[in-house]
């Protein structure tokens, strides 16, 4: 099978799945970012043209699943997107720890939009910004923590399948198909 | 090259931000994880909870043997009482026991004339909007239509207002909640005689209370008086209950020019306790027919 289409079942196969998950957590009141991890990962490694693509599906599937009257995941994602591209362009995931922080950047750039649309539609009382803020928080923490993981087990999945992998170390091994090296600012 | 003392103070630094982090995080994730690790760790943690009594019980056991006759009968005495506070709770578990039975009888309600009714469970909440929206697990196969009302009974076997299907499926209806703005239903104050309009604005105004506006200048509001659907929406029953009237706009009505008033009320729904509900659908409605 072609890389492209193989990547393309990859990707497909991890967003209904995130999707899912999150849907069915959130039936039991759990909150748990599954897609953000999933964008911020798919950005880092396949480039922003991907990522974007992946956004947009991932978001109107979710919207759509969950009956929200404006497609509220699309600016969500899409900052996770611009981030992550943003973090792509200024620094190189060597080791598997150098993409903690642009995990948090990425998962805290959804959770500020998240925060905007919040306040927007919320009561403007103390309480309320509040819980808001500090659910913003603790969901960014948690979403760089989900990343990681995500990072971890989708590079060895993608190494087993023969696709290009985040942790750019990796790339260099012997028999291995090479991918273009992350590009640097420096 | 850092000096011992720089290395030190950069070590102490470094320690002072992780607990800060710490600190931010714990005091973020208690409010955030309060609810949820509660509803979930009930249940979870119960068998695990349940082992210290279980070997309590069996060391009790163990020793029974050992003890005097004086001490098996306090034993005896202090068991019997055990046993009667038991048999109470028995009682009490029994009596909730029918009133459970009652409730899910009270689900089969008996419809206003030219009304029918369609049980429906909840089969998908937004996690992001919790009290907002939700998904059921009817459509239009079982003639659910779009703005039909979906309601709950209370313990009392009162029926209550939901919110409103905003969207129909073959198999499955989304519905707006009432303490979702975009709802907007009229209301009726049956003690005040008037009727106002539900989510008059884009936000609610404080958690946990929506908004009541365009009420009558010249009544007498009494808060915690009954909110109830009119009627004037075709599809929604009336005299459901949709809330209790918790404050109301004060104007000086010698001085002020306001032609309308606002309020807030308490929805009567316990969303988080809801698991199914019933769609109202009226029964005169005209049949589509198939092309």
């Amino acid at each position: 099978m072609k890389v492209r289409t193989l990547q393309f079942w990859f990707i497909l196969t991890l967003l209904l799945v995130g999707s899912t998950l999150e849907l069915a957590l959130g039936m039991f009141g759990i909150l748990l970012p599954v897609l953000v991890p999933l964008i911020f990962y798919m950005t880092m490694v396949y480039g922003w043209r991907t990522g974007t693509i992946a956004a947009i599906g991932g978001a109107l599937w979710t919207d759509l699943a969950c009956g929200r009257a404006f497609p509220v995941l699309l600016p969500v994602l899409g900052a996770v997107v611009l981030t992550s591209w943003y973090c792509r362009r200024r620094s190189e995931i060597s080791e598997l720890p150098d993409m903690l922080l642009p995990a948090l950047a990425a998962s805290g750039a959804a959770e500020a939009v998240w925060l905007v649309v919040g306040l927007l539609q919320a009561p403007l009382e103390v309480g309320t910004v509040w819980l808001l803020t500090a659910r913003g928080i603790w969901l960014t923490a948690l979403g760089m923590v989900i990343a990681f993981f995500l990072y971890y087990w989708l590079d060895k999945a993608a190494d087993r399948l023969g696709l290009p992998v985040g942790v750019t170390r990796r790339q260099v091994r012997p028999g291995r198909r090479r991918w273009p090296q992350v590009r640097t600012g420096r | 090259m850092p000096t011992p003392v720089e290395s030190n103070i950069r070590r102490r630094l470094l320690f002072l931000a992780a607990a800060g982090l710490f600190c931010i995080l714990a005091i973020a994730g208690w409010s955030t994880l309060r609810e949820t690790i509660g509803r979930v760790a009930g249940d979870f943690l119960y068998p695990y909870l349940l082992l210290s009594r279980l070997g309590a019980d069996r060391l009790s056991d163990q020793t029974l043997l050992v003890f005097s006759r004086r001490e098996l009968a306090e034993q005896l005495e202090l068991q019997r009482n055990e046993n009667r506070r038991l048999a109470a709770q028995s009682a009490a578990a029994a009596e909730l026991l029918v009133e459970n039975d009652q409730l899910r009888q009270q689900l089969k309600l008996s419809p206003p004339p030219s009304w029918h009714y369609v049980n429906a469970e909840i089969i998908l909440r937004d996690p992001r909007f919790w009290n907002e929206r939700l998904t059921v697990d009817r459509g239009s196969l079982d003639g659910i239509t779009p703005g039909a009302a979906v309601m709950t009974t209370t313990a009392d076997g009162g029926v209550i207002l939901v919110g409103v299907v905003t969207r129909v499926t073959k198999h499955s209806a989304e519905v707006i909640t009432v303490f979702n703005p975009e709802l907007r239903i009229s209301a009726a104050l049956p003690l005040s005689n008037a009727v106002g309009i539900v989510n008059p604005g884009e936000r609610l105004a404080r958690a946990g209370k929506v908004d009541i506006g365009f009420l009558p200048v010249e009544r007498n509001y009494v808060t915690e008086e009954v909110l109830q659907t009119t009627g004037f929406e075709r599809q929604i029953p009336p005299g459901i209950k949709i809330g209790n009237l918790a404050s109301i706009q004060q104007v000086d009505s010698l001085f002020s020019s306001e032609l309308y008033l606002r309020g807030t009320f308490v929805p009567a729904v316990d969303l988080n306790s809801s698991r199914f509900v019933v769609v109202a659908d009226r029964a005169d409605r005209p049949q589509e027919t198939e092309p």
